[in-house]
């Protein structure tokens, strides 16, 4: 069902398409259902070198569901937490517990560990919740990920020491 | 109406290509440069089929004011631009 899914024009071709146009590299792995971009973001100051972030998106059960999006190490993909995400600016998705909160975002929900008790039904995540974000497919989603990371001012906390 | 005056009313309209996220195919529009760019993202997320949202559009990595018009926005004939939702989250 996902892979059928996936494949409408609207989903991976277009999220494909998406990447291309900006010279990104989507990555999809079609046996783990999973999606892997990374990102280049500003230095915390003007003088800092860029930072480095990847972006992996769980497709299980999408679009039934909302993918499982996190900003994860860059280096490795192991989840890290906060030191994964990058500083926001302005209205933004990137919660400072490191959490992708969106109705797009399956761990935003309350259900999933989230911090949305309001948001109560996974299977809803497409219907529009204004003023809140509105991205239906996945190039929607990254996009706005991009946006941010690009507009972000450094990440939330150090990396931590390489293993 | 005279040539010159003909080229003058050209110049208040842009031909613009604005791509969709959901969409591999971008889409022209010919809109006036004193349209404002919500009006106008409204628009073309029409277009591409976005049912809602908060549309706007982006020209690079700037995401462009809402209530700008297009020629204030820095928007030129000619331009690309992406349809972005600039929606909150958190």
């Amino acid at each position: 069902m996902t892979r059928a899914i996936l494949e409408q024009p609207e989903h991976l071709p277009a999220a494909l398409a998406w990447a291309r146009r900006l010279g990104l590299e989507l990555r999809f792995d079609e046996e783990e259902l999973a999606l892997e971009l990374n990102l280049t973001g500003p230095g915390a100051t003007t003088e800092a070198p860029p930072e480095p972030y990847r972006i992996s998106g769980l497709l299980e059960d999408f679009d039934v569901l909302p993918i499982i999006w996190r900003y994860v190490d860059p280096r490795s993909g192991a989840n890290i937490g906060v030191a994964a995400y990058p500083r926001p600016t302005g209205s933004s998705v990137l919660h400072g517990n490191g959490l992708i909160c969106a109705p797009w975002s399956r761990l935003a929900y309350a259900v999933e560990g989230g911090i949305h008790s309001d948001w109560q039904d996974l299977t809803d995540w497409k219907t529009p919740r204004p003023p809140y974000t509105f991205a239906p497919t996945i190039a929607d989603q990254l996009d706005r990920l991009y946006r941010e990371t690009r507009a972000s001012t450094g990440r939330m906390a150090a990396l931590p020491v390489a293993a | 109406m005279s040539e010159e005056h003909g080229q003058r009313a050209e110049k208040q309209t842009l031909h613009l290509t604005v791509y969709a996220p959901k969409s591999t195919e971008p889409k022209t529009f010919d809109w006036s440069k004193h349209l404002a760019v919500g009006e106008a993202a409204a628009e073309a997320a029409a277009a591409f089929g976005y049912a809602s949202g908060t549309p706007s559009l982006a020209k690079g990595d700037e995401v462009l004011d809402r209530a700008k018009q297009l020629v204030a926005a820095g928007v030129r004939d000619g331009d690309t631009l992406t349809l972005v939702d600039v929606g909150g989250g958190v």
